[in-house]
Formats: structure tokens, sequence, C-alpha cells
């Protein structure tokens, strides 16, 4: 049952999700263990280019520029394809992206390498700009990125080369290892443009709903998988998908994704249509997050042992969920500004 | 904490203000609950000393190489004979039952469950002989692993109940009788040859001896279902894979593989068909409520990282100034000491039922034989055969009721549920709180995270428990008196 998602795509969008799902398939099942290895520099550089020539290196970069020009609707549902096979692999196409948007919106010029996947940029977002540096301590895509891109409160704009960034790699990530997350400290130079309050409000949208789409990827990983476990397992005289118990599991699964697609789906076209609101984006990434760690839970119990061995390929989706789950701010941060 | 105050007087007091049913008990039993409160501080110094300084950097490097065996840390532990606790003092043995067990637990998951684990999943393997009534494998395989650890060269011992196929199935009567089962016994002369596999057995890898159940009878898998001591050394036996898990990586879970592998008569633990009760049912029921104090003690590592975590001056405050902080950190507590009286609870109801058995006129009885008498073959081979067998299982009777049994396996079903949610919750909550950026407490309880879903899962899955629970202590259909599950006039069930 995907009603949400099956109802609400157009032929374009049908064929997009179609192509990534292959990809997936394809490429990112079988690379998934190395996916999230901890030195697995290689393996990510190799799939990023894959997922270049599906056009996802420059989506949301304007058609006249070389980029695909995707909404934030379609945007959505390819992080969500790509974070069922790597939710890493997601979150380091979603700074990519992001941060290339900017300095498109803000007036910069942007390599056609990059929209090609010949080099990799990452957005330094939440970043703390004091005594002319920038810092973020934790971006996802940042260690190997060639571009750094940051936003202040005022909605300038900046960026750095790699090399010219202090980059600390995070060496220990639970989750996301693929997005190989580092800490990012660059001097500020001048601005390369400015995005206006209006930019960097669809900029915080676009990432929220991207983040909401990794989550949702993750869970229906976990369901996908749980589902078709408990359908082969045997157990407590039955398969266990006919017990209640696994069935609640399931079903509260199916909950989650749904409602959440639901609203994804929705806030992505508002987002198109020029009418994102943070607080709505807020809301549903806490929401979404929420839903994926009970969903990757749930999957690892279903599995029982298995679930919790490496080789199984559940595992790693608890651990990816809770990096989703705290970045870029936690939940509780999240909600406190909702009333603001 | 790595840098918690160890001395017994600061031990003392916490103890006994986290159970004020010790506090009780004290003033009948001060002795009783002295070596509770000394083995608490053991286990705190020996985290102290041995395992907060390796404990991250060991998880780290068996995420690479997953075969890698801690000995040192299992050696270490020697001196405190951590691999004795539950052992009788019969047989050199500390004589402790399931509280004092749940208490080591606790402290030693506070700092890492997968070294606890290696000592947990010994005792599990111990558990079997205890309530089997195999006492004359007590001055054997229980007297080696006492002289063994007394001489710095721990023995250890696992338990194989799992398959690949049936996990849940082979730990429940009712479901055994239905369910896929790759291992298989058959009878020969002297003993049975067993075929087979085991999955995900903690310790298998690095056990000297394995109790391994299985049935005899392919049809009648409930009814001949058998407990089997297994030495790693037999023919036939081997480990097929070391498992690569997502935590408690110290203790190795291993597949273990069974290609006609013969086991003596002598070697079966009780009789031929009482591999469920009392064997896996009692030892279920001595072992779930330490478990539960595993869990706890996970979470309240979570819990002592995360309050550090929030002690810290980030960005010009404390993340304990703010009421959100403070709000979890007040459940966390709330949580961890709902588990913590919950484990107790269960243990102490053990220690009261069938616990009473190891402390009862049995032992002290026997401890008037001479030492060189116990050791005898002809001593031995008196109490490997069914007479003796039937003696002591006729003992146990004596001082156990079911009522008390199902009772304590209620309760322990409980312990073990509450405990694994605990954990989950707590290590899950204070992640939540500590966001993305990078800190050393941060790792500790991510590894609390990781290591805590496991809890939720071994020993019978938080669902099994809570099933448990209904049919022991609410629906009432679970019952010790196995003639009510198990065919009454199946007549395959033979003895030994």
């Amino acid at each position: 049952m995907q009603l949400t998602r099956d109802t609400l795509l157009d032929e374009e969008c049908r064929m997009l999700t179609q192509t990534v799902s292959e990809f997936r398939e394809q490429v990112l099942t079988e690379k998934a263990r190395d996916l999230d290895e901890e030195a697995s520099s290689g393996v990510v550089e190799e799939v990023f280019k894959h997922s270049a020539a599906l056009g996802l290196t420059g989506a949301l970069s304007c058609e006249a520029s070389g980029g695909q020009g995707m909404d934030s609707f379609a945007f959505c549902l390819a992080l969500e394809e790509v974070a069922q096979g790597s939710a890493g692999l997601a979150a380091v196409l979603l700074s990519h992206n992001a941060a290339l948007m900017l300095l498109e919106k803000a007036g910069a010029p942007v390599e056609a390498s990059m929209l090609e996947g010949d080099g990799r940029a990452a957005l330094a977002w939440p970043a703390s700009f004091e005594g002319g540096t920038v810092r973020a301590d934790y971006v996802p895509g940042g260690t190997g990125a060639s571009l750094l891109v940051a936003v202040d409160e005022k909605a300038d704009v900046y960026s750095a080369s790699g090399d010219a960034a202090a980059v600390e790699e995070i060496t220990r990530p639970m989750g996301w290892r693929a997005a190989r997350p580092a800490g990012i400290t660059f001097d500020l130079g001048a601005p390369v443009g400015s995005v206006g309050a209006e930019g960097l409000k669809q900029l915080e949208c676009r990432i929220l709903s991207g983040l909401s789409a990794i989550a949702l990827g993750i869970s229906r990983h976990a369901f996908g998988a749980a589902r078709a476990y408990a359908e082969e397992r045997w157990q407590g005289c039955d398969y266990i998908i006919n017990h209640q118990q696994m069935r609640l599991m399931l079903g509260g699964m199916l909950v989650g994704i749904e409602s959440g697609e639901a609203a994804l789906k929705q806030l992505a076209w508002c987002v198109d249509e020029g009418n994102g609101t943070t607080g709505a984006h807020r809301a549903l990434k806490v929401f979404a997050c929420d839903d994926a760690i009970q969903a990757a839970l749930d999957g690892v119990q279903i599995h029982g042992g298995y679930g919790y061995m490496r080789d199984y390929g559940m595992e790693v989706l608890m651990r990816d969920a809770k990096a989703c789950q705290v970045y870029p701010r936690t939940p509780a941060e999240e909600m406190l500004d909702l009333l603001e | 904490m790595i840098d918690s105050d160890t001395s017994i007087g600061t031990v003392r007091k916490q103890v006994l203000a986290d159970f004020p049913m010790l506090q009780e008990i004290r003033k009948r039993r001060p002795l009783y609950v002295k070596g509770l409160i000394d083995m608490v501080r053991d286990v705190a110094e020996y985290n102290k000393r041995y395992v907060y300084p390796v404990a991250l950097e060991l998880d780290r490097r068996m995420e690479k190489d997953h075969e890698y065996e801690a000995w040192d840390l299992v050696e270490a532990g020697c001196p405190n004979r951590f691999l004795s606790l539950i052992i009788p003092k019969l047989v050199g043995g500390v004589g402790g039952l399931a509280v004092m067990f749940s208490l080591v637990m606790e402290e030693m998951c506070s700092a890492c469950p997968g070294v606890a684990n290696i000592f947990g999943a010994h005792a599990l393997g111990v558990v079997p002989l205890l309530v089997g009534g195999a006492v004359g494998h007590w001055e054997t395989v229980l007297r080696e692993i006492t002289e063994s650890e007394m001489m710095g060269k721990p023995v250890i011992m696992a338990l194989a109940i799992t398959e690949p196929s049936a996990g849940t199935d082979a730990e429940e009567p009712h479901y055994l009788k239905e369910a896929r089962l790759s291992m298989n016994a058959r009878r020969v002369e002297g003993g049975f040859v067993l075929n087979g596999r085991k999955c995900f057995i903690s310790n298998g890898s690095i056990a000297k001896y394995i109790w391994v159940t299985s049935a005899t009878d392919r049809e009648h898998p409930a009814e001949s279902w058998t407990g089997f001591l297994v030495d790693k050394n037999m023919d036939g036996f081997s480990v097929a894979r070391v498992e690569e898990k997502m935590g408690q990586r110290v203790c190795p879970a291993a597949e273990l593989a069974f290609e006609d592998c013969f086991v003596p008569d002598e070697n079966v633990i009780s009789f031929e068909g009482d591999g469920m009760q009392p064997g896996t049912l009692l030892t279920l029921a001595a072992s779930r409520a330490p478990v539960g104090a595993i869990a706890t003690g996970i979470a309240r590592g979570a819990y002592e990282w995360f309050l550090r975590w929030a002690e810290q001056r980030r960005n010009g405050r404390r993340p304990m100034d703010e009421q959100r902080v403070q709000m979890a950190l007040a459940d966390m507590r709330t949580r961890i000491q709902l588990a913590r009286w919950a484990y107790m609870n269960a243990s102490l109801a053990f220690d009261n039922s069938i616990g009473k058995v190891m402390n009862g006129i049995l032992l002290k009885s026997m401890q008037l034989i001479p030492s060189f008498v116990r050791t005898s073959w002809p001593y031995l081979k008196l109490f490997n055969s069914h007479l003796g067998k039937q003696v002591v299982n006729t003992l146990v009777n004596v001082y156990t009721s079911d009522e008390q049994v199902t009772r304590a396996m209620a309760f322990a079903s409980l312990a073990k549920a509450v405990g694994g949610d605990t954990a989950m919750y707590v290590s899950s909550l204070a992640l939540e709180h500590m966001g993305s950026e990078p800190s050393e407490e941060k790792l500790w309880v991510e590894k609390a995270f990781r290591d805590a879903k496991l809890t939720q899962i071994y020993e019978g899955t938080n669902q099994l428990n809570r099933l448990t629970l209904y049919m022991s202590d609410i629906g009432k259909d679970l019952t010790l008196e196995l003639h009510k599950i198990l065919e009454p006039d199946y007549a395959g069930r033979g003895v030994v």
C-alpha cells in the first residue's frame, strides 16, 4: 500500500522515481555495506558520479546554467529513493545541491564541472560567523568537498574552495557514514552575493523538506525489508506477518510513512509555489525523523537477531535515522522555535 | 563513571539508596548485603581500571576485526571471580544468586555491556548445570571453571538455544511443537549424535563448554527437547562464523556447526526430554532478570554520560540549565530507577524460589562429603546416572513449587522487557538532545544506543517476554507442569 506516493505523481515524476529506483537497486544496494564503512571515500565518490549521470548533482540548479531545474517536489522524490539505498549519500546530494542553489540564487557563477559531478560542494549550515571566519561543526559531505558555501543571517552568501578551508573529518560518525561529515572553518572573504530574506527562507524549506524525504526513505526501507522478512519468517506456529504484534508494528510504520508522505508532497508543492513556511517544514522534519527512528527500531526488532547483524543491512537504518534526527538542529530546538 | 568515587563507603551509600529493599534485608542478613556491596565495589574498580580506558577503542577495533578476542579483560576479572559468581561454594564458586549477579551486571554494563556480556553469557551457560541438577558435572566442569579462574586462566561457558529458523520458537514450549528446527540429536549406543546449526550464540567462539538444546525426535520436538553439554574439542563441533554486530561487540556471537558430533549419555543434562523444563524455562527464569539489569546498566551509562555533557558549558551556557534538558534527565532517572526495581524484584523472586535449592539442605549436606570423595569416579558416576539425577530432581522439587517458579518467570520477563525498553529510550533521548556536534560523551552514548538494541532482542525478544508475562501471570496458561503442555502419552520420551 503506497497510496499517497502512487496517486500524486505525474508522468515526469514517475520516470524520475523509476530511474532513481533502478540506480538504487543496481548500484546502491550492492555498495550499501561499503558506503557504511568509516573509510568509504572512494565508494562515495564513485556513487556520487553515478548520481551525476542521473542529473542528481545539478538537480536544483536551473537548466540555463546546465542544471536539471528540478522543483522541490521532484527533488524530494529523488532523495527519498536514494535514501532507501543510502541515507548518507542522500545527505551528500542534499548538501551539494543546496550549496549550488544558494550560489546561483546569489548570482555567483557555478562551474559546470560541479553540476556534472566532477567536484562536490557542501553547505556549511548552520554556521557561526565570528572574527572573520565561518565555522560549522557538522557538515554532511564536508570531507573531500571542493567547494564550501555558507550563508549568514543577513542572507549574504560566502564561498571558499575546499583547499582553503580547515576540514576536520568526524572520524567516528555513528550514522550517515557515506556523508563523511566534517567540521569546517574558513576565512570570510567578500560575500559572493545575497539571496535576501525570502531566499534564506526558501533554502531552509528545501533543506528541511529534503531531510524529511531522507527520513521517509529510511522508513520505507525499514518497512519494505521488515515486511518481506515477516512474510517468510516462520515463528510462533505461523508466518510472523500473521501475528497481530507484527502487523501492528508494520501498520504503525505505514501510518507514519503515509502521513509523512502526504505532508511532504503538500509542503514541497508549497515551496515550489513560493509559499513555503519554515514552521511547517520544521514540524514535518521532526515528525518524519521520529517516525524513521521508530520504523528502523521496529524493522530491526522484526528481524530479530538478524536485524542486529551488519550483514543484513537493517541496523544501519537505526544509525542513519539518528543522524538525520539531529541535523541541522535537535527536535527540541526545532519545536521550541515553532511558536516563534 | 570513570572518575567516580569507588570507595566502599560511597558505593554502600549508593547501593542502599538505589535499593531500599536491601536496607530491609540488611537488618536480618547484614553479611549477605555486605557481600553484595563489596562485589559492586569490585566491579566499579574493575570498570575504572580496565574497562573505561579501553571500551571505546575496543568497540572500534572490533568493528574492523570482529573475531578479536578480548581475553585480557576476562583475565583481568579473574581475581574478582566474575566467572564463578553463581557457581556454588561447594565447588569453589562465590555462591551468589540472581541478586548478586544482577547488581554486577548493572554496574559492569554502565561501562561496557560487551565486556559484561562475556560474563553474563558465561553464567547463562552455567545455569542449566545448576537448575538441571547436573551435580556430577559440578565437580568436573564447574570446578574446572573456578580453579582455572583462580589461576588466572579463564574457562568460559555458553548456552546455545537459537537456531537459524527458530529463535522465539526454541524458547517457548507451545511454539516449539511447530518450530522449523535445524538441530537434531539421534540416539546411538552410549549417547547421541548431534547435527545442525545454532546461531547468534554469545561466547560461542570462545567457550570451552556449551549447553546445547536439541530435539531427539523431530516429530515431537517439545516432548524430546534435551540439553547436552558439548565440549568444544568434541569431534564434529566447529565455529562456523563469528557475526559482525552493531553493538556489544566485545562479546562474540557465533554460529556453531554440529556435524555428527557425538555426545555421551553422561553429558545429557537432566533427562532426555527435560530440555525445555527444567532446562530452557528455568534457565530463562534465572537469566532474564540479569538481562534486565544489563539493560538498566546500559541506560545508566547513557544517562551518566549525558549528564556530564549537560553540565559542560557550550557557547556560554550549560545545557543542564535549560528546562528541556532538566525534564529529559528527570525522565531518564525515573525510568532507570523503575527498571532497577523491576530487575531486583525479579531477582529476589528467583532467589527466594529456585535459588533456595542452591543454598538448601542438599548442598549443605554435600559439603559434609569429603572433597576427594566428591571428585571420585564412583561419585561422579552415581550423580550422572539416572538414579542420581532422579534423586537430585526430587530434592529440587521439594524446595520449589510450580507456582513460585512461574511467578519468578513472570517477574523476570517483566524486568527484561522494561529494562530493554528503558535502555533504548534513555540512550535515544540522550542523543536527541546532544545534537550533531561531536564530543567524547556523545561517542559513549552512541555506543550505548547501539548496545541497547540487543537487549530488546536476545534472551527472548521483548515481544516474547510480554507474551510470557501474559501467559504466566495474566492468562495463566503457561505452567511449568509440562504434562499440561506436552502430549501426555508421548512414548518416545526416555531417560538417560
